[in-house]
């Protein structure tokens, strides 16, 4: 079997042999299935790894909702500051578009957390699914 | 002991002055070069061969391809597809300038805000261009929520305008605010090992981790920075 490390051509010689009648793909499932059971700590993975990965995502997914909620409320400042400017009514229009802002930032939160939520349900299932298929 | 913030530093290797406009070929430039050679590189490599059973170029080839393949349908539907090469090209681009950026004394061109601002707006006037191309006129009810009662369309619209201008700038602050405070924390750490001596073991053993840390976080926010724009073509495709 060739599987890209040793190299054809530094193989040992029982590899070769094999090499030459490899065995067939359609065996494949099944010895990937055993491989897999043999791996220490086979079985955890669908546990959401240790746990670790799982606060880095977390703190991605907040820093990205954090970012989102500031963003429009910088827009929404910056575009009241400039009409002010140019049409000389400061601070009103500043007021009002700091406000616009903060809505139009709680709307991408809201939006955000419905989009990773429908990535993590995603994910669940996908998930689910594989083991249901890899399960006896 | 140098400033955390002089790795930022941008500058000239070659001068070029063209009718005042300064553009010159910088440390910046030098490291996209790296970052779009080497990734040509590895993929070319890995598309050579065509093996049955793919080796170790290929195999990342392959799964390289089927990430934003799968980002793409995931995201941004079927239709998505025919974006693919310019989807991918950006993934990989930025996902070799985080990485590439984590080498000591390597150049990270993503921590300069203009440079995630320049990539940004290019997905978003893209996106908005894509969007009323499609739709014609019919783009803009983008603004205004389907069913809502119009009278709501004095507030709502302002709202949703100032949402869809923002995208650009989340997308930009995330990708330059994230790899900016690693490499600061890095080189702060990484002062901290020199200036205390045989102390500095600790901050030593603390820097591994985080060094892990820093590579994990470069990938996801290019993984990050991709599947947000398929997430925008999606809306400029399907109208929400």
């Amino acid at each position: 079997m060739r599987w890209g490390w040793p190299p054809p051509g530094r193989v040992s010689d029982d590899v070769t042999q094999n090499d030459q009648n490899p065995p067939p793909l359609s065996d494949f499932d099944r010895r990937l299935k055993e491989a897999k059971a043999k791996l220490p700590g086979a079985g955890r993975e669908a546990k959401g790894d240790d746990g670790r990965d799982v606060d880095r995502a977390g703190m991605a997914a907040g820093f990205r909702i954090a970012i989102e909620l500031l963003a429009a409320i910088v827009v929404g400042g910056a575009i009241g500051w400039g009409l002010d400017r140019w049409l000389g009514t400061q601070p009103w229009l500043l007021i009002l578009f700091f406000i616009l802002g903060a809505a139009a930032g709680l709307m991408n939160v809201y939006r955000t957390g419905v989009e990773l939520d429908r990535a993590a349900k995603a994910k669940r299932a996908a998930e689910q699914a594989e083991r249901n298929r890899g399960g006896r | 002991m140098a400033s955390p913030t002089e790795q930022f530093q941008i500058e000239k290797i070659l001068h070029v002055d063209i009718g005042g406009l300064d553009l010159s070929f910088t440390n910046s430039s030098l490291f996209m070069v790296v970052a779009a050679g080497v990734a040509s590189a590895l993929l070319f490599f890995g598309g050579s061969r065509r093996a049955l059973i793919p080796g170790r170029l290929q195999s990342f080839a392959e799964m390289l391809y089927e990430l934003v393949a799968n980002m793409i349908r995931d995201n941004a539907g079927k239709e998505g597809m025919k974006y693919f090469p310019f989807i991918f090209t950006l993934f990989v681009f930025i996902l070799f300038g985080n990485v590439i950026g984590i080498i000591p004394g390597a150049f990270t061109f993503t921590s300069h805000i203009i440079v995630t601002f320049a990539l940004a707006l290019v997905v978003f006037l893209g996106v908005t261009v894509i969007g009323f191309a499609r739709h014609g006129a019919g783009y803009l009810r983008m603004f205004f929520p389907h069913g809502a009662p119009l009278w709501t369309a004095v507030i709502l619209v302002p709202v949703e305008l100032i949402s869809y201008l923002s995208r650009p700038i989340s997308l930009s602050v995330r990708l330059f605010a994230n790899m900016t405070v690693g490499h600061v924390l890095l080189k702060v750490i990484g002062g901290f090992v020199i200036a205390l001596g045989v102390a500095g073991i600790v901050p030593f053993a603390f820097l591994i981790p985080l060094t892990l840390l820093e590579l994990f976080i470069a990938v996801l926010q290019a993984y990050i920075f991709t599947i947000l724009s398929c997430v925008y073509l999606h809306d400029a495709l399907h109208l929400h």
